[in-house]
């Protein structure tokens, strides 16, 4: 997007306000996307905090040509995915353990209050195997296409589109019945 | 819940809060990570000569005059006799067969936080036409005693260059070719090459001081502040550059005594100064080649193999690699380098990159990275050699967008040897050594290929896409990051119909759209590039000419020496003689 190059440009310059501009922007989406990778918002609110950390420091890496969007995206997929191997989070976690309480009662240190959706999906999507979950994230949230999902995943697009199929289907049996009641309540 | 959408719209309808508090001290962590590296970069030298070479100045005149004086402190007294000539003076040092110097750099920084900053640091310097250099550096700690920095050697026999960078128990070691060496030799023209520093001060418009003394020699003083000056006792600035140098030359030896640069600047960090001294030289030391050997690795140093990103040979080898790992040239060989391998890394299906890719898998992001970045040694070392050529300001160009294996008579890189000649490697490898004109020829040649025509068309269809799309011509139409920034900045404002089509369309449909109607204008910019590559003499007004401009000149350049070809406000070409033309532009300034 040429508003995103703009204000890349502008962060190159040093003005801190295309910094926030920045931030301001893509918080929301990130911390989404962090979510339903990791189910556990402690855990996204952390991702996101050091890509955006890491971010801030990488004004002279970073240049004018690509996409910011899917430059912050990848840096959230290849965090989750170090955290995922590293130490004790190498365990899938499981339903039951999962922090993703909806309302505002993790105490005044949260950043991100949870919609009841988003906990409910949240929720759905750690049942799934974590390609097909980071397949399905990518394509319905931020709208990326298979084969740039291929290419992250370095994999081939006929291995991303059987993930998403697949994954779908164990989806709509993990969420059938409890959704149809959510979306149309 | 039975389709695909339903899950579609349960993601996008799924929200996900902030919490204003929290979110105001996430902003702040970042914020501080911003300004720390901002402020610790001059703070934390990794090497002494690259923080000196790279270092930002501010235009505090009256500080610095105080500065200069706190620091000489000594008498000087000035004759109106003068009879040395700098000539004289090169001459007499080029006799000499080795020196010693010592020195200092201060820098002062006021940082745009309001704190103070800066360092100083010292040096001794050895140096020898025959074996090479040797430096010991430090800085001063916060406690006013100093901390070792580094020791460099450069042997011009072995050629090669060790540094041993002591607060980070370092031993760098790098084997050189000839421009590798040739270039570690001028990094050494700040701490007291005195031929550097005289052939720098013979560059610029300089003036005669007079007589002085110091320390009991009669001096003759040297001084310029021609602000285009490039001595190696001052620094590149960004904005508001002024400089002062001077150098004392010993009335009765013809040799320097002593010799200071002053520069001062601002840059996103602030305002800076900075002084730089080379004094207590000594002439004609005896030395032996051994003076310039390295020590043995200290214990629990870490041992490096550094890279000559200077050598010829580097790039070619880089560059075959590209097409091993790759199948295709980079298309840019400056950008940041883990981001450009790896993005050409998944793209690629030779069958180099197919068993690296079955290597790889499995591992962590982390371990691929490094995995890469091994297998793609020489690709990176391409980068390097290529940064190289820009941080020795020889014009290089990289056209590995266009250009391919087969292309045997297109040029791929080139870069400036001297002001008749330059380097140019070719799309099959082989390299050649051209004329400016032979170039110019070349390189009209790669861009008329693949992104189609540039011609007086292509400037016009720019300008009208320009136009559509902002609603007015761009202020500048020189390639590069500020004139894509203006871009973005214009289109980001503008509301003509195009913009505000585009602006409607969401996701990838926007980006598509957005990067199809850059083109014209890109193309706009490489013809302009082209102009200038052939020395055709062009111009661009755009920053004063509007489309309801008819009878103003908004691009122009030369056809042949009695005909230039104009373009005005409202799109229409004529070609005029350079009277008419300097009359046209004479109108613009009214």
């Amino acid at each position: 997007m040429i508003e995103d190059k703009l204000l890349i440009f502008r962060f190159k310059q040093g003005r801190n306000g295309a910094l926030r501009q920045i931030y301001d922007k893509y918080k929301v989406e990130l911390l989404k996307l962090s979510v339903v990778l990791t189910g556990d918002v402690n855990m996204a609110e952390d991702i996101v905090h050091d890509v955006f950390v890491k971010f801030a420091q990488s004004s002279e890496r970073i240049r004018l040509t690509g996409s910011l969007k899917s430059y912050l995206v990848t840096s959230v997929i290849n965090r989750i995915r170090n955290y995922r191997r590293d130490g004790a989070r190498h365990c899938e976690t499981s339903l039951e353990e999962v922090d993703l309480r909806s309302s505002s009662d993790r105490g005044p240190l949260q950043w991100a209050i949870l919609g009841e959706q988003l906990a409910l999906l949240s929720r759905a999507l750690q049942g799934l195997p974590y390609e097909q979950r980071e397949v399905i994230s990518l394509h319905m949230e931020m709208d990326m296409t298979f084969r740039r999902i291929a290419t992250l995943q370095n994999a081939s697009l006929n291995t991303v589109k059987g993930r998403y199929r697949y994954g779908m289907e164990k989806l709509r049996s993990v969420l059938n019945g409890k959704v149809e009641y959510e979306i149309r309540r | 819940m039975r389709s695909a959408d339903d899950i579609r719209r349960l993601f996008k309808n799924a929200e996900l809060g902030i919490h204003p508090g929290a979110d105001e001290r996430v902003f702040e962590d970042v914020l501080k990570a911003r300004q720390k590296m901002t402020e610790n970069r001059p703070a934390l030298p990794e090497n002494m000569w690259r923080v000196i070479m790279k270092s930002p100045l501010t235009k505090l005149a009256v500080a610095a005059a105080v500065l200069i004086a706190g620091v000489i402190g000594l008498s000087l007294w000035r004759t109106t006799g003068s009879g040395i000539a700098l000539a004289e003076v090169l001459a007499r040092v080029e006799q000499v067969k080795a020196w010693r110097s010592t020195g200092s750099y201060t820098s002062t920084r006021q940082k745009a936080s309001g704190k103070p900053g800066g360092f100083e640091a010292r040096f001794t310097i050895l140096g020898s036409q025959e074996y090479g250099f040797r430096l010991n550096g430090g800085v001063r700690d916060p406690n006013g005693g100093w901390i070792p920095l580094s020791e460099d050697y450069v042997s011009l026999q072995k050629k090669t260059f060790t540094s041993i960078n002591t607060p980070e128990k370092k031993y760098v070691r790098v084997k050189l070719g000839d421009a590798g060496a040739q270039a570690q030799q001028k990094m050494f023209g700040p701490y007291g090459d005195p031929v550097a520093i005289i052939k720098g001060i013979m560059a610029c418009k300089y003036e005669n001081l007079g007589r002085s003394t110091i320390n009991g020699v009669e001096v003759e003083g040297f001084h310029t502040t021609d602000p285009n000056c490039r001595s190696p006792l001052t620094v590149d600035l960004l904005k508001n550059q002024q400089l002062e140098v001077k150098l004392w030359v010993d009335v009765k030896t013809r040799l320097p005594v002593r010799s200071e640069g002053l520069t001062s600047g601002r840059d996103e960090g602030g305002n800076t100064i900075s002084h730089h001294l080379v004094n207590n030289f000594e002439w004609d030391v005896p030395v032996t080649a051994a003076d310039f050997d390295p020590p043995p690795v200290p214990d629990g140093y870490t041992v490096v193999n550094g890279l000559d990103d200077r050598d010829e040979e580097t790039a070619i080898r880089g560059l075959k690699q590209c097409i091993e790992l790759f199948g295709s040239y980079l298309f840019s060989a400056a950008q940041g380098e883990a981001e450009t391998l790896l993005s050409a890394f998944q793209k690629s299906e030779t069958p180099t990159a197919l068993r690296l890719k079955e290597e790889v898998r499995g591992l962590t992001e982390k371990e691929k990275r490094n995995k890469l970045a091994t297998a793609a040694w020489d690709v990176r070392r391409f980068m390097m050699f290529y940064r190289a050529l820009f941080l020795d300001k020889k014009d290089p160009f990289y056209f590995g967008t266009f250009v391919t294996p087969k292309d045997t008579d297109k040029v791929l890189l080139r870069w400036k040897l001297s002001d008749s000649e330059y380097r140019v490697i070719f799309g099959d490898l082989h390299a050649e050594t051209v004329s400016p004109e032979k170039l110019a020829e070349l390189e009209a040649a790669v861009l008329d290929n693949p992104p189609g025509l540039l011609n007086e068309e292509t400037a016009i269809l720019g300008m009208k896409q320009c136009v559509g799309l902002v609603g007015n011509y761009l202020e500048t139409i020189k390639y590069g990051e500020d004139a894509m920034g203006m871009l973005c900045w214009a289109y980001l404002k503008s509301e003509t119909p195009a913009a505000k089509k585009m602006k409607e369309l969401t996701g990838e449909q926007r980006s598509s759209s957005e990067l199809d109607a850059e083109k014209p204008i890109f193309r706009l910019m490489w013809f302009y590039v082209r102009l200038v590559q052939d020395k055709k003499d062009p111009a661009y007004h755009g920053k004063t000419v509007t489309p309801k401009d008819a009878d103003k000149v908004l691009m122009r350049w030369k056809v042949s020496d009695n005909e230039y070809r104009v373009i005005f406000g409202d799109l229409h070409a004529e070609t005029v003689s350079p009277e008419k033309l300097a009359e046209l532009e004479a109108a613009l300034s009214k």
